[in-house]
């Protein structure tokens, strides 16, 4: 991949997530997101609690596991501990928080006047920083060490999808106008999920490309538009944080080429693709 | 309603009394029902089930040698490997708690002998051996890719189904 990564001056760009999984730290306990919340609260003054994330790996060789089934089954034997919010001032900032789990996000709020800031300039620096936080915390209380185990990276875009989610080769390149049944029966929305295997040089696997598109409402004004997320998940290559560091450079690149690949060259000059 | 996890935990014994309880669950959750068949469950799903919650009932010390209590992860990690690798008509494993924490799968059938103690949901370490074939016996450690653990049951399952024809 030596082409230079493609850009856009104006992506449609509404969310992007850096998130590690690692071995649980199994003293963790609800005291905890007290002590960890002063030393995020500077930069994240605001809190909220959500439920908390199942484990997820990518695996490769079996069939689709069945995450749903399995938490009714087993992982409720215990009382969860919540996922912590910790959220900026300005709402566009959040990280979150559980005993096997950070999560970085940038979020687009009300869609207008906060664009995307860029992953070199702002976002790989920011999820280092908060994750180094974390970890030091972690070691500095004596709960253990981050040994991550998944690394995950997504941007969720949100499309225009002009007046109806019927029409998706205006946007997306793997639609083909020559789907036509009009004559029996009417396109009323489109709902896509493709997942596709990311391997290294030497044809190891390393993890998933996830691509869901599906049709969706701005919560803005209620226009229709598409939901394109792009994901990639899978294991770092190593312990350290900068395996993790290492993934995510990965995983941006083929979630930016991928998105520049899928996606046609009308709406390239829509978002202003610079190379 | 204002329930407590426990009364979540006491709830399957009774559920899995439907046959097509698996079914409806997989449907509901994920739309994954093709790979469950004829919306049967799997034979070895209710064995195996009812001997992970018996394991998991286990307290710390439970071998009154200082044995660590059997964690609900290592426990889900189990269940997620076995929905990936299981054929619907495998025989269930039998299924043991390990002073270490973690919980060995094993089967000895028909000259096969398959052990998967699994450590967590990324670690898995592996015994196989066929007396009708030594060339196959593999011993190590699968992490991500379970190809080889597929393959593994396959014969397995494969083994039994013949000699039960």
């Amino acid at each position: 991949m030596s082409d230079p990564i493609p850009s856009f001056k104006s992506p449609p760009l509404n969310e992007v997530v850096l998130g590690v999984q690692y071995d649980a730290i199994e003293t963790f306990n609800i005291a905890t997101y007290g002590l960890l919340w002063e030393r995020f609260k500077d930069e994240f003054p605001n809190i909220e609690q959500q439920m908390p994330l199942e484990p997820q790996f990518e695996k490769i060789g079996g069939r689709p596991s069945f995450e749903g089934f399995r938490r009714f089954m087993i992982e409720q034997r215990s009382i969860p501990m919540p996922r912590a919010w910790f959220i900026s001032d300005n709402k566009q900032d959040l990280v979150q928080i559980q005993p096997d789990r950070f999560i970085r996000n940038w979020r687009s709020i009300n869609g207008e006047g906060n664009k995307y800031p860029r992953y070199e300039r702002y976002m790989r620096d920011r999820f280092l920083k908060n994750l180094e936080l974390l970890d030091s915390f972690y070691q500095e209380t004596g709960l253990g060490k981050i040994q991550p185990n998944q690394c995950e990276i997504s941007y969720v875009n949100h499309i225009d999808a002009s007046c109806a989610h019927n029409n998706l080769s205006k946007t997306f390149v793997g639609w083909s106008d020559q789907y036509d049944i009009s004559d029996l029966a009417d396109i009323e929305d489109i709902n896509l999920n493709i997942k596709h295997t990311i391997k290294s040089d030497a044809g190891d696997f390393l993890g998933r490309l996830h691509i869901k598109i599906m049709p969706a409402f701005k919560a803005t004004d209620d226009s229709p538009i598409f939901l394109m997320e792009l994901t990639v998940r899978g294991r770092p290559l190593g312990n350290e944080l900068k395996d993790v560091i290492n993934f995510m450079d990965l995983g941006r690149e083929t979630i930016v080429r991928a998105f520049a690949k899928i996606t046609t060259s009308e709406m390239h000059q829509v978002w202003e693709r610079e190379r | 309603m204002n329930a407590t996890a426990e009364t979540f935990y006491t709830l399957p014994n009774d559920f899995w009394q439907d046959a097509n309880s698996v079914r409806q669950i997989v449907k509901q959750e994920n739309s994954k029902v093709v790979s469950i068949g004829n919306g049967s469950k799997p034979k070895w799903l209710t064995p195996t089930t009812r001997r992970l919650f018996s394991i998991l009932a286990l307290d710390n010390n439970w071998d009154s040698y200082g044995a660590k209590r059997i964690s609900d992860r290592v426990a889900g990690a189990v269940q997620d490997l076995l929905w990936q690798i299981m054929q619907k008509n495998t025989p269930a494993p039998q299924v043991v708690p390990s002073a270490s924490g973690s919980i060995q799968l094993e089967w000895h059938l028909r000259g096969i002998d398959l052990e998967i103690e699994v450590e967590s949901y990324t670690l898995a370490k592996v015994f196989f051996e066929d007396a009708q074939n030594e060339e196959l016996t593999w011993e190590g450690d699968i992490d991500v890719d379970l190809t080889k653990l597929v393959h593994f049951i396959n014969l397995l399952t494969n083994r039994v189904q013949q000699n039960t024809h």
